[in-house]
């Protein structure tokens, strides 16, 4: 899920100026929106991903002139709202030296283009009204996340015999097998996820956008939330949240289906229990990283920065800390200076969450990602070495090996293609 | 007030991260043991006697991993193998319908799991008993028919082996309970019975 992008502020300054807006600023007010953030508001265009945080004077400011009022009438309107004389021209300057009147053109606008660029994007689903996607969001739904919640916990603590391994990722005989098979159902609770926190922006009407795609040879899912940064921060909760929260669902599912099996409350192939035990494994594993990686701006950071107020926190923790351990640079110091006296007070402890996560991360490879990936490493290896040409094993192994060094291998024949396309003049 | 920190301060958020990384690295100590236990394999070992415990004692053989095309060539000091050359990967507990490859299964035990398996010439009721205990001990056992086996059923943990002509659920369950966990790349217990 796309994270909230930087914000920085714009203050009208004092000095009264008269100025006509040009036609092209003009039209780009359109497509500005306003919104109310705290103490602070965010001026927005949706269209280019692009915000600003400004004072109320400034939000002032620019919703007279979207109503049609003169520069000077506008101006004085903001002077009244900040007690103060403010110029407004200078601070459309800003704004326009900012990029919020800049025109959208084809690769400024967020709307990809299908079929084209490196990688082909599909728009899945033209568009859910908000309408129909609210049920998803209301308090029934919210009532019945946290039952699923509560399930989970109570089912892990209580029947530990669910609590998945790193063995369960080998839920057939064949690893590579269950490698292949595991993926399509893994890439379904992925499309979920994501298609969920799309749903989420839809029912509180934010136009996002959810995107099927590909980077190599990896099925990739986008959805496009920039535009919550121009929606109240109450409302963008649910949003930040609603990936989780169908994936505790679906865990909660997988593992009360397995419970019902083990107590004979109902009757399945064994093979079936062995892949809801994969599967848990697998939202298991995505959940407890959301909230870990928050260095990675996971949808547990995006929260967090929510409900704490900041504009770029991550920024401002990566910053703070770093002056920390090793110091600034002059530009770093500047930057640090920009960046909101909020996001600079929660940077000095957040940058131990990080730590904390850091830890929490490093653990869940060590003890779920590592095993796994060296036991497939050895085993693809060992095959190549002691070949047997008839066996399936072998040719199994000798596919992965090529994917893996092909993966590796495609990375420099690009560069080379991109440099002679360079000096050929056909790339920039 | 100044944005960045003082020198001496500096110095003190270096240690502190120093002194946190450094406890995070022996926090997590049991996770990489276990992956260095894994890729390794396991030792040769004479026979663990422990009388007290359901089963006889096998000679541990030397246990490294070994590519599918060795496995054929493979000598077990049992049948079925409670030690010995094992795959690199292993099998999640659970029911099989079809049988497993030793080559697994050795890794599994080599897990502290416990593993049954029975003869084609299983009766149908008794399949059907094995399977609801390998489901109440889902997280421990791994149930699979065996073609090594002309009658019967076979139990096995690292180790240790108990063969029974017929089902016998007091037995079967005795023994899970009580090898289940008992080797995990390493004996987990430092006495299997009292020492008196």
């Amino acid at each position: 899920m796309s994270a909230d992008r930087q914000v920085s502020g714009v203050p009208p300054r004092s000095g009264v100026r008269t100025a006509a807006i040009g036609a092209a600023c003009a039209s780009a007010l359109d497509l500005l929106v306003v919104s109310h953030d705290g103490d602070d508001y965010v001026l927005g265009r949706p269209d280019l991903g692009r915000y600003v945080v400004v004072p109320e004077p400034g939000a002032v400011f620019v919703t007279a002139l979207r109503a049609g009022e003169p520069v000077a009438a506008a101006t004085a309107r903001a002077s009244r709202v900040a007690g103060t004389e403010v110029d407004g021209a200078d601070f459309l300057e800003g704004l326009a030296a900012a990029g919020m009147f800049d025109m959208p053109t084809p690769t400024t606008t967020r709307e990809p283009a299908s079929g084209t660029g490196p990688a082909r994007r599909i728009r899945w689903i033209k568009g859910v009204s908000p309408s129909a996607a609210r049920p998803l969001f209301g308090p029934v739904a919210w009532s019945g996340y946290a039952l699923a919640t509560a399930t989970v916990v109570a089912l892990l603590i209580a029947v530990p015999p669910l609590r998945p391994t790193f063995e369960h990722w080998w839920w057939l005989p064949d690893p590579v097998l269950s490698v292949l098979l595991l993926l399509p159902p893994a890439w379904l609770l992925a499309g979920v996820h994501e298609a969920w926190h799309w749903l989420a922006g839809r029912s509180i009407g934010v136009p996002a956008v959810f995107r099927v795609s590909y980077r190599g040879i990896f099925l990739v899912f986008e959805t496009d939330l920039t535009q919550l940064a121009g929606t109240p921060r109450r409302l963008r909760y649910r949003v930040f949240l609603a990936g989780l929260a169908i994936d505790v669902t679906l865990l909660a599912v997988a593992l009360v289906l397995r419970l019902a099996y083990r107590t004979d409350v109902i009757s399945m192939a064994g093979w079936v229990d062995r892949l809801l035990a994969a599967l848990a494994l697998n939202l298991m594993f995505g959940m407890v990283w959301q909230w870990a990686a928050l260095v990675l701006r996971t949808d547990g950071y995006a929260l967090l920065a929510n409900a704490l107020r900041c504009h770029d926190l991550a920024r401002a923790t990566r910053l703070v800390t770093k002056d920390r351990l090793l110091g600034l640079t002059e530009g770093e110091t500047a930057e640090l200076a920009a960046i909101g006296d909020r996001d600079r007070a929660v940077a000095r402890w957040f940058g131990l969450l990080y730590l904390a996560g850091l830890v929490v991360m490093g653990w869940l490879l060590l003890r779920y990602a590592v095993p796994f990936g060296a036991s497939m490493v050895w085993w693809v290896g060992d095959n190549v070495v002691h070949p047997v040409i008839a066996s399936v094993t072998f040719w199994e192994s000798a596919a992965v090996l090529a994917v893996v060094i092909g993966q590796y291998a495609v990375v420099p024949l690009l560069a080379l293609r991109e440099r002679r396309l360079r000096r050929a003049g056909v790339l920039r | 007030m100044s944005l960045t920190v003082t020198r001496l301060r500096r110095r003190l958020w270096q240690a502190a991260t120093v002194v946190i990384l450094v406890a995070a690295v022996g926090a997590l100590r049991g996770p990489y043991m276990a992956i260095f236990g894994n890729l390794a394999g396991s030792p040769a070992q004479p026979a663990r006697a422990a009388p007290c415990l359901p089963g006889q004692p096998v000679d541990i053989a030397y246990s490294p991993h070994i590519a599918a095309g060795e496995a054929a060539s493979v000598r077990y000091n049992s049948t079925p193998a409670t030690s010995g050359p094992h795959f690199a990967f292993t099998v999640a507990p659970g029911v099989y319908d079809a049988p497993v490859p030793e080559g697994l299964t050795v890794h599994a035990l080599e897990h502290g799991h416990v593993v049954i398996r029975y003869a084609s010439s299983t009766p149908p009721e008794d399949v059907a008993r094995l399977v609801t205990i390998a489901k109440r001990f889902s997280a421990d056992v791994v149930l699979a028919p065996y073609s090594g086996l002309d009658r019967g059923i076979a139990l096995t943990a690292w180790g240790r082996i108990d063969l029974l002509e017929r089902y016998d659920e007091q037995r079967i369950t005795d023994f899970v309970r009580q090898l289940r966990g008992r080797y995990d790349h390493g004996w987990t217990r430092r006495y299997d019975c009292d020492r008196a």
